[in-house]
């Protein structure tokens, strides 16, 4: 989308979890600026379950340190939520600082996608604007739960049967980098 | 055993959002959410100041080993510099929280670490608040090759920023 695009983000409800309370205000400084009114900032995981069981949202901008660490499980646990109405929002992770294993760990939550800090609010957007096409379905397969890894599911690759039921008998499958 | 995959299409909600007329153009939002950022500035800059000292603190405590909760906190404290000063644009000072991130991971299980090491991170951060080295480009990447060169001799491998 060009600069010049129009943009609508007032009716988007976000759940946004931080790991400190100086990044939440940025954040939400952030997203007020895009235009969005409802904005919850919990400061600890039973807040953001509360929140999470009450009130319908679009997105969750989620740091995994996010209250000493439980982020994470907040994720998982809203993923495996069977009742709950956001079991399946949009999530993007905001990762500070990460190794490969942590970025690993934190995809398995079944984010969306994962976007490093610090970031200028252009990122940001970008992120938010990609993650409102997405349009891959949500799979639950052993562990996981989250959007299908496989971006353009053409099937499972050559010569080797598929194992979904609704898998194309061979074809190639294709990812895509930077998403989760 | 094949495992059982479940598939979900819920719809997404956030398209559906985002597709409401009216609003303002996506230069304008991004306009917006940089000017609101920056009415946080004056406050955020004492608050780095405190984070700063903070680990000043662990580091000047009686008896700081490097214990392994200590070094968490300490961790913490520099995900955070990383984490927000980069939101201001400060760039050095990001990647010296950065680099005092990879040092503490690095080491947060062991013994070895080399607490002078964190020592000089806390006096890089200190120094890149100072207005004469802040505003000197050059001075800011002599301080941030310290800290590269520190690290390094310690083996620790460093971690890469965002891309763009």
């Amino acid at each position: 989308m060009s600069e010049q695009s129009w943009l609508n983000l007032e009716k988007v409800s976000v759940l946004a979890l931080e790991q400190s309370a100086y990044g939440m205000k940025i954040l939400a400084q952030i997203l007020r600026g895009f235009g969005i009114r409802e904005i919850h900032v919990p400061k600890t995981v039973g807040e953001a379950t509360a929140i999470a069981s009450r009130f319908p949202l679009n997105l969750i901008i989620a740091d995994p340190g996010f209250d000493d660490g439980k982020g994470q499980e907040f994720l998982r646990w809203l993923r495996r939520a069977d009742q709950n109405q956001n079991r399946f929002v949009p999530i993007i992770l905001s990762l500070g600082h990460s190794t490969p294993a942590s970025v690993k760990l934190a995809r398995d939550t079944g984010a969306n996608f994962v976007v490093a800090k610090p970031y200028p609010p252009k990122t940001l957007l970008d992120r938010i604007l990609w993650v409102a096409r997405d349009k891959r379905p949500y799979v639950e397969v052993g562990d996981y739960v989250g959007p299908d890894r496989r971006f353009k599911s053409d099937g499972p690759p050559k010569n080797v049967k598929g194992r979904r039921e609704n898998d194309p008998a061979s074809a190639p499958v294709q990812a895509e980098e930077n998403a989760a | 055993m094949k495992p059982v995959v479940r598939t979900h299409r819920p719809a997404n909600q956030l398209a559906a959002a985002v597709q409401t007329r009216g609003g303002v153009t996506i230069a304008e939002a991004l306009q917006h959410a940089t000017e609101n950022v920056e009415t946080l500035r004056a406050d955020y800059m004492a608050v780095l100041d405190e984070k700063i000292a903070a680990i000043e603190a662990f580091t000047r405590s009686v008896g700081f080993s490097g214990d392994a909760e200590t070094i968490r906190k300490v961790y913490a404290l520099a995900n955070e510099v990383l984490n927000e000063a980069g939101a201001f644009g400060l760039a050095e000072l990001s990647a010296a929280g950065r680099s005092l991130c990879d040092l503490t991971a690095a080491r947060a299980d062991s013994e070895s670490l080399d607490l002078r090491a964190i020592r000089v991170h806390v006096e890089a951060m200190k120094s890149l608040r100072r207005p004469e080295v802040n505003g000197d480009a050059q001075i800011r990447a002599a301080v941030l090759e310290g800290l590269r060169q520190v690290t390094a001799k310690m083996g620790v491998k460093p971690t890469s920023g965002p891309t763009r």
